[in-house]
Protein backbone atom coordinates (compact mmCIF):
# COMPACT_ATOMS: atom_id res chain seq x y z
CA UNK A 1 0.00 0.00 0.00
CA UNK A 2 1.35 3.40 -0.99
CA UNK A 3 2.45 5.74 1.79
CA UNK A 4 0.92 8.96 0.51
CA UNK A 5 1.26 10.63 3.93
CA UNK A 6 5.01 10.32 3.75
CA UNK A 7 5.07 11.65 0.22
CA UNK A 8 2.89 14.63 1.06
CA UNK A 9 4.86 15.40 4.26
CA UNK A 10 8.06 15.37 2.24
CA UNK A 11 6.56 17.57 -0.45
CA UNK A 12 5.22 19.96 2.19
CA UNK A 13 8.78 20.53 3.38
CA UNK A 14 9.88 20.96 -0.24
CA UNK A 15 12.25 18.04 0.02
CA UNK A 16 13.13 15.73 -2.85
CA UNK A 17 13.49 11.99 -2.32
CA UNK A 18 17.23 12.55 -2.56
CA UNK A 19 17.15 15.20 0.18
CA UNK A 20 15.12 13.03 2.53
CA UNK A 21 17.30 9.99 1.76
CA UNK A 22 20.48 11.88 2.63
CA UNK A 23 18.96 13.23 5.84
CA UNK A 24 17.77 9.77 6.88
CA UNK A 25 21.01 8.05 5.82
CA UNK A 26 19.50 5.78 3.17
CA UNK A 27 19.42 5.60 -0.63
CA UNK A 28 16.88 7.51 -2.74
CA UNK A 29 15.57 4.16 -3.97
CA UNK A 30 14.75 3.13 -0.40
CA UNK A 31 12.65 6.27 0.15
CA UNK A 32 10.98 5.65 -3.21
CA UNK A 33 10.24 2.03 -2.23
CA UNK A 34 8.72 3.13 1.10
CA UNK A 35 6.49 5.70 -0.62
CA UNK A 36 5.37 3.14 -3.19
CA UNK A 37 4.69 0.57 -0.46
CA UNK A 38 7.31 -1.82 -1.83
CA UNK A 39 9.39 -1.80 1.34
CA UNK A 40 8.39 -1.93 5.00
CA UNK A 41 11.02 0.08 6.92
CA UNK A 42 12.38 -0.81 10.35
CA UNK A 43 11.32 1.25 13.34
CA UNK A 44 14.76 2.92 13.41
CA UNK A 45 14.36 4.18 9.85
CA UNK A 46 10.76 5.27 10.54
CA UNK A 47 12.00 7.33 13.51
CA UNK A 48 14.79 8.84 11.43
CA UNK A 49 12.33 9.86 8.69
CA UNK A 50 9.89 11.26 11.24
CA UNK A 51 12.61 13.38 12.86
CA UNK A 52 13.65 14.75 9.48
CA UNK A 53 10.05 15.65 8.56
CA UNK A 54 9.07 16.83 12.08
CA UNK A 55 6.25 14.31 12.22
CA UNK A 56 5.26 11.56 14.63
CA UNK A 57 5.26 7.85 13.86
CA UNK A 58 1.46 7.89 14.05
CA UNK A 59 1.21 10.65 11.51
CA UNK A 60 3.37 8.96 8.91
CA UNK A 61 3.27 5.22 9.48
CA UNK A 62 0.39 4.12 11.68
CA UNK A 63 -2.70 3.02 9.83
CA UNK B 1 55.53 -30.96 -3.53
CA UNK B 2 53.90 -27.67 -4.51
CA UNK B 3 51.97 -27.44 -7.74
CA UNK B 4 53.32 -24.16 -9.16
CA UNK B 5 50.15 -23.11 -10.99
CA UNK B 6 47.79 -23.73 -8.04
CA UNK B 7 50.21 -22.04 -5.64
CA UNK B 8 50.50 -19.03 -7.95
CA UNK B 9 46.74 -18.71 -8.30
CA UNK B 10 46.28 -19.03 -4.53
CA UNK B 11 48.85 -16.31 -3.84
CA UNK B 12 47.29 -14.21 -6.62
CA UNK B 13 43.85 -14.45 -5.01
CA UNK B 14 45.24 -13.45 -1.58
CA UNK B 15 47.12 -10.48 -3.07
CA UNK B 16 44.00 -9.55 -5.06
CA UNK B 17 41.90 -9.54 -1.89
CA UNK B 18 44.41 -7.28 -0.11
CA UNK B 19 44.52 -4.89 -3.09
CA UNK B 20 40.70 -4.88 -3.27
CA UNK B 21 40.56 -3.46 0.28
CA UNK B 22 42.47 -0.39 -0.92
CA UNK B 23 40.46 -0.25 -4.16
CA UNK B 24 37.25 -0.07 -2.08
CA UNK B 25 38.79 2.79 -0.06
CA UNK B 26 39.62 4.63 -3.29
CA UNK B 27 36.13 4.04 -4.73
CA UNK B 28 34.33 5.35 -1.65
CA UNK B 29 33.52 9.05 -1.45
CA UNK B 30 34.41 9.20 2.25
CA UNK B 31 37.64 7.19 1.91
CA UNK B 32 36.36 4.46 4.25
CA UNK B 33 37.53 0.87 3.85
CA UNK B 34 33.93 -0.33 4.19
CA UNK B 35 31.12 0.32 1.75
CA UNK B 36 27.95 1.41 3.54
CA UNK B 37 24.52 0.05 2.63
CA UNK B 38 21.15 0.99 4.07
CA UNK B 39 18.77 -1.56 5.60
CA UNK B 40 16.84 -2.29 2.39
CA UNK B 41 20.08 -2.73 0.47
CA UNK B 42 21.44 -5.11 3.12
CA UNK B 43 18.34 -7.29 2.88
CA UNK B 44 18.56 -7.32 -0.94
CA UNK B 45 22.27 -8.13 -0.84
CA UNK B 46 21.53 -11.06 1.47
CA UNK B 47 19.01 -12.38 -1.06
CA UNK B 48 21.57 -11.82 -3.81
CA UNK B 49 24.16 -13.94 -1.98
CA UNK B 50 21.53 -16.65 -1.48
CA UNK B 51 20.66 -16.75 -5.20
CA UNK B 52 24.38 -16.69 -6.07
CA UNK B 53 24.99 -19.65 -3.75
CA UNK B 54 22.15 -21.71 -5.25
CA UNK B 55 23.35 -20.83 -8.76
CA UNK B 56 26.81 -22.22 -7.99
CA UNK B 57 25.27 -25.43 -6.63
CA UNK B 58 23.00 -25.77 -9.68
CA UNK B 59 25.92 -25.15 -12.05
CA UNK B 60 28.15 -27.67 -10.25
CA UNK B 61 25.37 -30.27 -10.25
CA UNK B 62 24.79 -29.71 -13.98
CA UNK B 63 28.49 -30.04 -14.71
CA UNK B 64 28.68 -33.24 -12.62
CA UNK B 65 25.90 -34.75 -14.73
CA UNK B 66 27.38 -33.56 -18.04
CA UNK B 67 30.94 -34.70 -17.29
CA UNK B 68 29.72 -38.10 -16.05
CA UNK B 69 29.41 -39.00 -19.74
CA UNK B 70 32.95 -39.83 -20.88
CA UNK B 71 32.05 -38.74 -24.39
CA UNK B 72 31.49 -35.21 -23.09
CA UNK B 73 34.87 -33.51 -22.97
CA UNK B 74 35.14 -29.98 -21.63
CA UNK B 75 37.38 -27.63 -23.63
CA UNK B 76 38.92 -26.32 -20.41
CA UNK B 77 40.58 -27.60 -17.24
CA UNK B 78 38.87 -28.66 -14.02
CA UNK B 79 40.19 -25.51 -12.36
CA UNK B 80 38.47 -23.39 -15.01
CA UNK B 81 35.28 -25.39 -14.49
CA UNK B 82 35.14 -24.31 -10.83
CA UNK B 83 36.36 -20.79 -11.60
CA UNK B 84 33.41 -20.38 -13.96
CA UNK B 85 31.14 -21.63 -11.13
CA UNK B 86 32.39 -18.79 -8.93
CA UNK B 87 31.90 -16.30 -11.77
CA UNK B 88 28.33 -17.57 -12.31
CA UNK B 89 27.64 -17.04 -8.60
CA UNK B 90 29.15 -13.55 -8.71
CA UNK B 91 27.13 -12.64 -11.81
CA UNK B 92 23.85 -13.81 -10.27
CA UNK B 93 24.55 -11.96 -7.00
CA UNK B 94 25.62 -8.76 -8.75
CA UNK B 95 22.72 -8.86 -11.24
CA UNK B 96 20.17 -9.29 -8.45
CA UNK B 97 21.74 -6.48 -6.42
CA UNK B 98 21.87 -4.09 -9.39
CA UNK B 99 18.16 -4.55 -10.10
CA UNK B 100 17.31 -4.36 -6.38
CA UNK B 101 19.24 -1.05 -6.05
CA UNK B 102 21.68 -2.69 -3.67
CA UNK B 103 24.89 -2.84 -5.69
CA UNK B 104 26.14 0.74 -5.44
CA UNK B 105 26.67 1.60 -1.78
CA UNK B 106 25.65 4.83 -0.06
CA UNK B 107 29.25 6.05 0.00
CA UNK B 108 30.35 4.66 -3.37
CA UNK B 109 31.46 7.10 -6.04
CA UNK B 110 29.63 5.74 -9.14
CA UNK B 111 31.96 7.53 -11.58
CA UNK B 112 35.09 6.07 -10.00
CA UNK B 113 33.43 2.66 -9.87
CA UNK B 114 32.55 2.79 -13.59
CA UNK B 115 36.13 3.84 -14.45
CA UNK B 116 37.53 1.02 -12.32
CA UNK B 117 35.22 -1.55 -13.96
CA UNK B 118 36.20 -0.41 -17.45
CA UNK B 119 39.87 -0.58 -16.45
CA UNK B 120 39.56 -4.12 -15.09
CA UNK B 121 37.67 -5.20 -18.19
CA UNK B 122 40.25 -3.71 -20.60
CA UNK B 123 43.14 -5.20 -18.59
CA UNK B 124 41.66 -8.71 -18.74
CA UNK B 125 40.60 -8.45 -22.39
CA UNK B 126 44.11 -7.27 -23.29
CA UNK B 127 45.67 -10.37 -21.70
CA UNK B 128 43.15 -12.62 -23.45
CA UNK B 129 43.59 -10.98 -26.87
CA UNK B 130 47.39 -11.10 -26.63
CA UNK B 131 47.09 -14.83 -25.89
CA UNK B 132 44.75 -15.28 -28.87
CA UNK B 133 47.12 -13.30 -31.12
CA UNK B 134 50.08 -15.41 -29.99
CA UNK B 135 48.12 -18.62 -30.39
CA UNK B 136 48.35 -19.40 -26.66
CA UNK B 137 44.64 -19.39 -25.87
CA UNK B 138 43.85 -22.86 -27.16
CA UNK B 139 46.52 -25.55 -27.07
CA UNK B 140 46.40 -29.34 -26.73
CA UNK B 141 42.65 -29.27 -27.18
CA UNK B 142 42.12 -27.13 -24.05
CA UNK B 143 41.58 -23.48 -23.37
CA UNK B 144 44.53 -22.11 -21.39
CA UNK B 145 44.80 -19.72 -18.42
CA UNK B 146 44.04 -16.51 -20.38
CA UNK B 147 40.56 -17.97 -20.82
CA UNK B 148 39.95 -16.92 -17.20
CA UNK B 149 40.91 -13.35 -18.12
CA UNK B 150 38.39 -13.49 -20.96
CA UNK B 151 35.70 -14.67 -18.53
CA UNK B 152 36.49 -11.84 -16.06
CA UNK B 153 36.51 -9.29 -18.90
CA UNK B 154 33.10 -10.50 -20.10
CA UNK B 155 31.77 -10.46 -16.51
CA UNK B 156 32.73 -6.81 -16.04
CA UNK B 157 31.26 -5.88 -19.43
CA UNK B 158 27.96 -7.51 -18.43
CA UNK B 159 28.01 -5.69 -15.07
CA UNK B 160 28.73 -2.38 -16.83
CA UNK B 161 25.90 -2.87 -19.33
CA UNK B 162 23.48 -3.82 -16.54
CA UNK B 163 24.43 -0.73 -14.53
CA UNK B 164 23.98 1.45 -17.61
CA UNK B 165 20.53 -0.01 -18.36
CA UNK B 166 19.52 0.32 -14.71
CA UNK B 167 20.68 3.94 -14.74
CA UNK B 168 18.47 4.65 -17.78
CA UNK B 169 15.48 2.79 -16.28
CA UNK B 170 15.86 4.70 -12.99
CA UNK B 171 16.14 7.97 -14.86
CA UNK B 172 12.86 7.45 -16.71
CA UNK B 173 11.01 6.10 -13.65
CA UNK B 174 12.30 8.76 -11.25
CA UNK B 175 9.50 9.96 -8.99
CA UNK B 176 9.96 13.16 -7.03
Amino acid sequence: MKNLRLKSARAAMDLSQDDLAKAAGVSRQTISAIEKGDYNPTINLCISICKTLNKTLDELFWE
Amino acid sequence: MLHAKSFGIGIGIIVGLIISIFVIKALNKDGKFKTEYDEMQQISRGKGYKYGFWSILAYEALMCVLTSDEAFVLPFSNFDLHFIAVMVGVLVQVTYCIWANAYIGLNTNPGRFAAFSVGISIFNFAIAFVAIANGNMFTDGKLQDPFMNLIVGILFIIIGVELFIKHIVDGTAREE
